[in-house]
């Protein structure tokens, strides 16, 4: 497990399991954090990783720029395979994706066992 | 008036618009799922004006008004930078964005799915962004 906590607040911790990396986001992913956020994405891509599960239950707030972090690095994951796959996601960040159609992008379950089913 | 107040132009201070404007109106029985939709329009063209418009610099300031009044929000950000966008850009569906690796422009679109009106003016040089939302009396 590895913590990356940046004074913007957010704080990532990365989990590595069988096939997928679980990284669970807490705090506020606004136009501030989400330029760490975007680093540290791709650096977890360019290491490798495809499948992400994105653990949402601590995440308080998402803004456009976050948004903007996962679709600009979409292509980067799913052309080799990968996706990206939420859980838990709070019913205010859940309405942002919701706003802008982006629902149908990627994929949302319930819990983090719902996802690591979807990639048995 | 439920707010009135000034920002420098740092990224940094966007948390603290949220934060504040968010109590402000949950204090006028704004709550909810409406009171996250606004403070999430307002925070997107505070992005706009702070990033784009000022490019963050610091020695500059935005200041953001709101107002209540017979069940009319009414929130202005005044800043004298020169966001300018591209209109077309909101016509275009989502899968522009994701095409192209769009990061910018998505904000625009979520002010206008949130917001009954968005206005942007240029007043004695300065860019006034003007949002306009109905609230169920409180």
């Amino acid at each position: 497990m590895n913590t990356t906590n940046k004074p913007t607040g957010l704080n990532l911790i990365s989990e590595p399991i069988v096939g997928a990396l679980i990284l669970k986001i807490s705090g506020e992913l606004d136009a501030s954090s989400s330029l760490d956020f975007d680093v540290r994405l791709k650096q977890l891509i360019a290491e490798g990783h495809t499948h992400f599960i994105f653990d949402g239950t601590e995440l308080a707030y998402i803004a456009s720029a976050g948004l903007g972090v996962f679709i600009s690095n979409k292509d980067d994951v799913y052309d080799k395979g990968g996706q990206f796959i939420f859980f838990g996601l709070r019913e205010g960040v859940q309405n942002v994706f919701n706003l802008l159609g982006l629902t149908d992008l990627f994929t949302f379950v319930s819990s983090q066992e719902e996802a690591m089913d979807l990639l048995a | 008036m439920i707010a009135h107040y000034s920002v420098i132009c740092r990224r940094e201070e966007l948390k603290s618009i949220r934060d504040r404007l968010g109590a402000e109106l949950a204090t006028h029985g704004i709550t909810g799922l409406l009171r996250d939709q606004i403070v999430l329009a307002v925070d997107e063209a505070c992005a706009n004006a702070i990033i784009h418009g000022n490019d963050c610099d610091e020695n500059r300031t935005i200041r953001i008004e709101a107002e209540l009044r017979e069940g009319i929000l009414t929130v202005r950000i005044y800043d004298v930078g020169q966001f300018e966008f591209d209109p077309k850009l909101l016509e275009r569906d989502i899968d522009y964005f994701i095409r192209n690796k769009m990061k910018g422009g998505l904000g625009l679109k979520l002010i206008h799915a949130i917001m009954d009106e968005v206005r942007f003016d240029l007043v004695d040089g300065v860019c006034v962004c003007t949002m306009i939302k109905a609230v169920p009396a409180s």
